[in-house]
């Protein structure tokens, strides 16, 4: 998470939570891409008979995304699990 | 070598976006370039504001988009039932004798005035049970499409196929089974053709 820059952190800190909150930037863009092409690509007719979204493609976009989100979350999570596994037996 | 070339562009850029230069003075910067013809402009992408996205979520609902497929099917069904109600073939035979008349007689007929409050009021009422019907095919078929297609998440033409069969069997509920299978396969055949028809899929 970004940490506010005006809180009294030596520069070095600083520049840590700078490099952080940009790895996370980066982390949520390419998400976000990923799930927007792969929902595009599993959803869309690409015939584009209208400009709108029809019915179906609006609910097979609702769904994708979702699952998308929930199986980023169990992904997060296990690897968290993963990493506190591996430290604890140290 | 880059540099120029990018001041250039922005030569023709200008020359182009200004109506008063001269053409001569446009060509003679463009020699030896590719044609530029048309300045191309883009719109900037403008977000829907969180309104506009629940107006968008409210009109493409499934009951609001049943709703005015039922109303517009009930327009349409007025119209056409006054369309025919006007051909009535009762308003051909005298009412008290039973008997055809000849044309000359029944437009003679048909134009006394007692005729004629008689006729609208049948027209009206005939008017009114086409709206009704046209107006309960639109609902049942539009809702049952819409939520078809939101279940399945497809557009395709089983929605169609399914949404005919629904309507048609609902609408012949009182004829009992045999008529609701009937109904389901006539209209879920018409609705497909229709869709071909009008190449939607």
């Amino acid at each position: 998470m970004a940490t506010p820059p005006n809180s009294n952190m030596s520069p070095a800190e600083k520049a840590k939570a700078f490099d952080m909150a940009q790895l996370e930037m980066e982390y949520r863009v390419d998400l976000y891409n990923a799930m927007t092409a792969s929902c595009f690509a599993k959803c869309m007719d690409t015939r584009y008979k209208e400009g709108d979204l029809n019915v179906g493609e609006n609910s097979c976009v609702d769904r994708c995304a979702a699952k998308y989100w929930q199986v980023t979350g169990i992904v997060g999570q296990m690897l968290g699990g993963m990493q506190q596994q591996q430290q604890q037996p140290r | 070598m880059v540099d120029g070339n990018d001041s250039n562009m922005r030569d023709q850029g200008s020359s182009a976006s200004d109506p008063s230069s001269s053409s001569s003075s446009f060509q003679a910067a463009n020699t030896g370039q590719f044609p530029v013809l048309k300045q191309k402009t883009y719109e900037p992408v403008v977000l829907p504001t969180p309104e506009q996205i629940l107006a968008g979520q409210f009109w493409d609902s499934c009951p609001v988009k049943s709703v005015i497929a039922g109303a517009l099917g009930g327009v349409m069904g007025a119209l056409f039932g006054a369309a025919f109600g006007a051909s009535d073939p009762s308003a051909t035979t005298l009412a008290h004798t039973g008997e055809p008349l000849t044309l000359r007689q029944s437009v003679k007929a048909a134009f006394q005035p007692a005729a004629m409050r008689e006729s609208v009021k049948h027209l009206r009422a005939r008017s009114w049970s086409y709206a009704k019907g046209f107006g309960g095919f639109g609902m049942v078929y539009s809702g049952s499409e819409c939520v078809i297609e939101s279940v399945r998440a497809k557009h395709d033409v089983y929605n169609s196929a399914a949404a005919g069969c629904f309507t048609g069997a609902s609408l012949a509920y009182q004829g009992g089974p045999k008529a609701m299978c009937f109904g389901c396969a006539t209209v879920a055949a018409f609705s497909v053709l229709i869709d071909r028809f009008m190449d939607i899929h």
